[in-house]
C-alpha cells in the first residue's frame, strides 16, 4: 500500500460520545474512539466510521456495509478475538480513506478486509495496527475524549 | 428563548451569561461532524443504521442496504454518511 503525498502530519480526532436511555430507566453511556472514514469500492462508495484497534492485526468491515459495497470475496479464515472465533470472508477494498472535516488525512488503496460472515458481529469497521499504527504515533487522550494521529 | 426539543443547540457559559445559541441549520463541514453535533440525541437512534445528507438523517432503519438505498433514491448524487449508532455492548475483537 503505497503512502500518499502530501499527509497531514498532525491531527487530533474526536471521540464519539452519546448517553441514551433504556426502558428501565437506567442511561447508558457511549464513548468511542472512532474515526471518519470513506469507503470506496467498484460499485459504491459512502462515509462511516471505523474504530481504531491497536490490538487488531486485520481491517474488518461489517457484513452489512461490504454488502453495500458489492465486495467480492477470495476466501475464508477464521477470525480468533479475546471474545471467540468467527469465520470470516477475505475481501479487498479499492479505497479506504480516513477523514478529517470531509478531507483525507490518510489514503490506503487495494485493501485486505475481512468480512465476518454473519450480521451484527460488528457495529462499524475496525482498523487494523498495521495500516494506521504504522504511519501515525496514535496517542489516546481518554479523559479528553480526543484521539491525535502523529506523522510518524 | 424558547427551545424545541428537535433543534441542536450549543450552549456557552461565558461569565455569568448563559448564551444559547441554535445550531440547527448551521453547516457543517462534513455529515461526521454533524452526527458528532448531535450529541446525546443520537442516543435516540441507538442499535439502528442512519443515514445523513447534507446535515440531516435523511433514512434510518434496521437494515444498512436499505437505509443506503433510500438515502441514494432522495440524493443520487451524494456521498452518504452511514452508520450504526452503537449501543453499550462489551465488544471484544
Amino acid at each position: 500500500m503505497p503512502e500518499e503525498a502530501g499527509e497531514t502530519r498532525n491531527v487530533i480526532c474526536k471521540y464519539l460520545s452519546y448517553k441514551y436511555q433504556l426502558k428501565d430507566g437506567s442511561f447508558r453511556f457511549i464513548k468511542l474512539p472512532l474515526v471518519h472514514v470513506r469507503l470506496t469500492s467498484t460499485e459504491s462508495v459512502f462515509e462511516s466510521v471505523a474504530l481504531v484497534d491497536s490490538g487488531a492485526t486485520q481491517t474488518l468491515i461489517p457484513l452489512e456495509l461490504a454488502e453495500i459495497l458489492e465486495l467480492q470475496y477470495e476466501n475464508k479464515v477464521e477470525t480468533i478475538g479475546a471474545g471467540g472465533a468467527f469465520q470470516s470472508l477475505i475481501a479487498k477494498l479499492k479505497v479506504f480513506e480516513i477523514l478529517k472535516n470531509e478531507t483525507p488525512f490518510s489514503i490506503f488503496r487495494d485493501v485486505t478486509v475481512l468480512v465476518p460472515e454473519s450480521k451484527d458481529v460488528l457495529p462499524y469497521a475496525i482498523l487494523r495496527r498495521d495500516h494506521i499504527f504504522r504511519r501515525f504515533d496514535i496517542t489516546f487522550h481518554e479523559r479528553r475524549e480526543k484521539i491525535t494521529f502523529t506523522k510518524v | 428563548m424558547k427551545l424545541n426539543s428537535k433543534s441542536i443547540y450549543s450552549i456557552i457559559i461565558n461569565h455569568e451569561n448563559l448564551i444559547v445559541i441554535d445550531m440547527t441549520n448551521k453547516a457543517f463541514k462534513s455529515e461526521y461532524e454533524y452526527v458528532m453535533s448531535l450529541g446525546d440525541k443520537l442516543g435516540e437512534y441507538v442499535d439502528q443504521w442512519i443515514a445523513v445528507v447534507d446535515n440531516k438523517i435523511v433514512a434510518k432503519g434496521d437494515n444498512a442496504k436499505e437505509t443506503f438505498k433510500k438515502a441514494k433514491e432522495c440524493h443520487p448524487t451524494k456521498v452518504p454518511f452511514i452508520m450504526k449508532v452503537p449501543q453499550d455492548k462489551v465488544m471484544v475483537l
